[in-house]
């Protein structure tokens, strides 16, 4: 401990001018404000931005310049041989210089702190929060970083050749091994990828430049020779362990999903489910999922479709803007590219009932469009531009048309603004403006009937349902705001007909049903519920309700209601379930989506239980887990 | 030779390459505890390497280096504790006086006799707040020697001290030395160039040739048996062969010359000598003892080619 103290103590005196360098440095950040005029508060914050970088510049200069001649300079005129002609281990040697560098650093980047500190009364404000004692810490690291590049630069062996090779294939293993990354957009898990290859390998520097000290001692070649099979093992090493590690990202599947959400197929046999996935960061990629057996395709979809009456699929690829398509129904899965790119990688899109054709509304350069494509050949069908700025949900209605319904996704979520409803017809290649949704706000949710025909409009903050017609949007039936009323959710039934969900007051709820043109004829009293949500027909006139009898209750104790639209009888079936139909329909901007009456789609629940994904059926009470935190 | 746990400094077939450059091949030597071991050779026969790999400063490339019979590359930290080194280039740090370079050792030895520091200091006449980068060489040699002096170390290693010292300097440094030696009888490994100044002190010499070693021995018997003989080479009438009158010795080195002969021989003894004056055509045969000087010249002085060519010509002009 002595030997070291007293290197380290050498060190610093050796290079001690730079104390006195830091103290004339620190004066700049006090002459600066004075130069451009600033007083008072502003003056102190721009002493301490100039401060701030003129220290950790200092810190880091010293660092790299110190790091760099300190022991591999001695090691390679030997004069060096002074501290090893001493009882000094290699050890004490190369940490008490590298120690004192790391002081003498440190203490002037402090010093040239001391004049701001004085003068701003001891407070320095660090531009955008930064940590001046972290990125000094980071100034410390290069250190080691320099002290064994000048090893490898001052030894002039051609041994400098292997290491920069080596250099340049880890970089290469690194940039292949994030590219996927980069292009899932997972940002954090990159992030920390990359420091723990930073950590790897500078802990591998620091090793290889102790390594050179000890074996080359006054021999600059031979510290070169120990220096670069550790340098080389650190970062080669650290480049295949990033590999592996965005290998296994990579590798997720749907068991390792935490809480899955996603969009699912009408009949709810396929689903493209994503959400946050066991520790692995923010890479969220989606799968396809086969719900029956298991089976999945990773993809990285902007935006998805299924074919409403064909098992087939579509998907925008985020990385390259392609249009990918899936026969679901066939024994393998491998993704189809169509030819069609998207120029924005970004648009909303609709396939056709029998999984064809394929329309999609993109936008470039600020002109929004419309065009339609035939899915097998990616031959184009139509393409028109459309006027409206804004952001369109669409659906097929048939094989031929194709209807957008445009509003302000800019809009102020109170401000009301009309939904232009355009037709694109295919045959004719032209779009048109078919009619008008007047009076609704941004978050409104729009449904569209099994049959096309009508439209249901619901704007989520208010409780306020319009029934409209789907082409025109000419209003049918209105169900305003009530008093009585805190909450309401709205959803067509199979027969054309729909139903409200209202919650009453603080502890009633119940259900109204009405026909096709908006005629109610029969209400359902859901007693004892603050909360109470239409889900999906598990059969004809067979619907679930998601009911919960407390304020405050979250949907992990809820009720699932089974309820006979025609007898009114209502039934409890299970707890702390919730219908995926709800869920994806809250979330998606598909308004044609309808799940089929007694599909499997009307009967996949969420179950708070073990964050799973199961199948209840109510009527019979059979349930299994589909997906969860085990394979399904 | 003495075991590594009997002597202070021991090699065991030590080699140094650098590249496909030889430096050091083959070298064993053993200096025995109280001995002053001279190492001579000429400039690039290899001392300094040698050196630096009897002090752990560097790996041997294959062999190996013992102090006090410890591996000097495993345990050099703890066994310089016990050596002082005097090396070829002077290389403490520049910006440092001399006080400051012995305040400096002295937190690193054990015991440390700082007054006979500052004394050594004095009578060699170095100021002691000047930054070592400022001295003369023979201050920067003077002020190493002191230092090394410092923690009264059993082996004192020396590498070309005088190189570059004027001739007090170099008398000062010899006077500490055997000063050295009378006080406290340590052991010495000097390589030097000053043969005249090292010849009456040096008790073992080793002299290394391209590398290799080619003579260690103890210096009076090395002494003893080289000698220089002149004679005349005459024709007779009964004398069949020339050239071959010197075969009774192992000639290290033969000059013809107008007047007859010079000859060195390493294996000299009277009565080799009494043979070799009857022979036949030899005649005015005389010898002389030799110096260290003399010696080295005679072993290291010329490549083995010159001194092939050197016995041929010897050969031929006897014929």
């Amino acid at each position: 401990m002595r030997g070291f103290v007293t290197v380290a103590r050498r060190e610093i005196a050796e290079n001690r001018m730079a104390l006195l360098a830091a103290l004339i440095a620190g004066m700049s950040p006090i002459a600066v404000p004075i130069v451009r005029n600033f007083h008072g508060a502003h003056a102190s914050e721009e002493r301490s931005l100039v401060v701030f970088f003129a220290a950790v510049t200092l810190a880091a200069g010293l660092s790299i310049a110190l790091g760099f001649s300190t022991l591999s300079q001695g090691i390679s005129n030997r004069q060096i041989g002074f501290f090893f002609a001493r009882p000094l281990s290699s050890l004490t040697i190369w940490a008490g210089k590298l120690t004192g560098v790391a002081a003498l650093a440190l203490a002037a980047a402090l010093i040239a702190t001391l004049p701001t500190l004085l003068v701003n009364g001891g407070n320095l404000q660090m531009p955008f929060g930064w940590s001046l004692w972290l990125f000094l810490a980071l100034a410390l690291l290069l250190i080691p970083v320099s002290h064994a590049l000048s090893v490898l630069l001052r030894s002039r062996s051609a041994l400098i050749g292997a290491d920069f090779l080596v250099f340049g294939l880890a970089a290469l293993v690194v940039a292949l091994a994030a590219r996927p990354l980069v292009r899932a957009h997972a940002v954090i898990a990159l992030r920390w990828g990359l420091i723990g290859v930073a950590v790897i390998v500078w802990l591998g520097v620091l090793a290889a430049g102790y390594r050179a000290v000890a074996r080359g001692r006054t021999d600059i070649r031979a510290a070169h020779r120990a220096l670069s099979p550790v340098l080389w093992s650190a970062v080669l090493g650290g480049a295949l362990l990033f590999a592996g590690y965005t290998a296994w990202l990579l590798a997720a599947t749907p068991a390792d999903l935490q809480g899955a959400w996603g969009t699912f197929s009408s009949q709810g046999r396929y689903a493209v489910l994503s959400g946050e996935l066991r520790h692995r960061f923010d890479y969220r990629p989606h799968f396809v999922v086969d719900l029956r057996n298991g089976r999945f395709l990773k993809i990285h979809p902007t935006g998805s479709a299924f074919s409403s009456a064909a098992e087939k699929m579509i998907w925008i690829d985020e990385r390259d803007g392609e249009l990918y398509r899936l026969d679901l129904a066939s024994r393998a899965w491998p993704p189809q590219p169509t030819r069609i790119i998207l120029s924005s990688r970004w648009g909303s899109l609709a396939l056709s009932p029998d999984g064809e054709r394929v329309a999609i509304v993109e936008s470039s350069f600020g002109k929004r469009s419309i065009s339609a494509y035939e899915v097998s050949t990616g031959r184009l069908l139509a393409a028109a531009s459309l006027p409206d700025k804004s952001n369109g949900r669409l659906c097929f209605v048939g094989q031929d048309r194709v209807r957008v319904y445009a509003g302000n996704q800019f809009a102020a979520p109170t401000e009301l603004f009309s939904v232009a409803i355009w037709e694109l017809d295919i045959p004719r290649r032209r779009v048109d403006r078919v009619g008008e949704l007047g009076q609704i706000r941004r978050r409104t949710l729009l449904k569209v009937s099994p049959a096309g025909d009508r439209l249901l409009a619901l704007d989520r903050p208010t409780g306020a349902v319009t029934l409209a017609d789907a082409r025109s949007g000419r209003p049918i039936a209105a169900f305003p705001p009530a008093s009585n009323v805190a909450k309401r959710n709205a959803r067509f039934l199979s027969d054309g007909g729909f139903v409200l969900a209202e919650v009453l007051g603080k502890s009633d709820a119940r259900l109204r049903l009405f026909d096709r043109d908006g005629g109610e004829f029969r209400t359902i009293a859901l007693p004892n519920a603050f909360f109470a949500v239409a889900g999906e027909e598990v059969a004809p006139r067979r619907l679930i309700v998601v009911c919960r009898d407390r304020e405050l209750a979250n949907w992990t104790t809820q009720a699932v209601l089974l309820v006979n639209l025609d007898t009114g009888e209502v039934r409890e079936v299970a707890r702390g379930l919730h219908p995926v139909g709800v869920w994806a329909e809250w979330m998606g901007d598909d308004p044609s989506h309808f799940s089929l009456p007694g599909s499997d789609a009307t009967k996949l629940f969420y179950a708070a239980a073990g964050n799973s994904l199961v199948y209840f059926d109510p009527l019979t009470g059979e349930r299994h887990a589909v997906l969860g935190p085990h394979r399904p | 030779m003495t075991t590594p746990r009997e002597a202070a400094v021991s090699l065991e077939r030590l080699m140094v390459r650098y590249g496909h450059a030889t430096a050091c091949e083959d070298v064993s030597l053993s200096v025995t505890r109280g001995a002053v071991y001279a190492l001579l050779g000429r400039n690039g026969a290899g001392k300094s390497s040698l050196v630096r790999c009897l002090l752990g400063q560097q790996k041997p490339t294959a062999g190996r280096a013992f102090l006090f019979g410890e591996d000097v590359w495993k345990r050099r930290a703890s066994l310089m504790a016990r050596v002082g080194v005097v090396p070829e280039e002077p290389d403490a740090p520049p910006a440092m006086t001399a006080r400051q370079i012995a305040d400096f050792c002295r937190r690193l030895y054990p015991s440390w006799d700082q007054a006979a520091v500052n004394q050594r200091l004095e009578r060699f006449g170095v100021p002691t707040d000047v930054p070592f980068g400022k001295l003369s060489k023979g201050e920067k040699g003077e002020v190493m020697l002191a230092v090394a002096l410092g923690h009264e170390p059993e082996l004192l290693v020396l590498d070309d001290p005088t190189l570059g010292l004027d001739v007090v300097a170099r008398k000062a440094l010899y006077e500490e030395l055997v000063g050295e030696l009378a006080d406290r009888g340590t052991t010495v490994l000097i390589t030097t160039h000053d043969l005249s100044g090292i010849e009456g002190i040096a008790t073992q010499i080793g002299i290394l040739k391209d590398g290799r070693l080619v003579l260690d021995e103890d210096a009076e018997t090395l002494k003893s048996r080289f000698r220089r003989i002149r004679y005349g080479n005459q024709m007779t009438e009964t004398r069949s062969a020339y050239g071959t009158e010197l075969d009774v010795f192992e000639a290290v080195k033969v000059k013809v010359r107008g007047w007859g002969v010079d000859a060195v021989v390493s294996n000299y003894d009277d009565v080799s000598f009494e043979r070799f004056r009857q022979t036949d055509g030899v005649v005015d045969a005389e010898i002389a003892p030799m110096s260290l000087e003399e010696i080295f010249l005679a072993v290291a002085g010329e490549g083995p080619a010159e001194k092939a060519i050197g016995a041929q010509i010897a050969k031929g002009a006897s014929r």
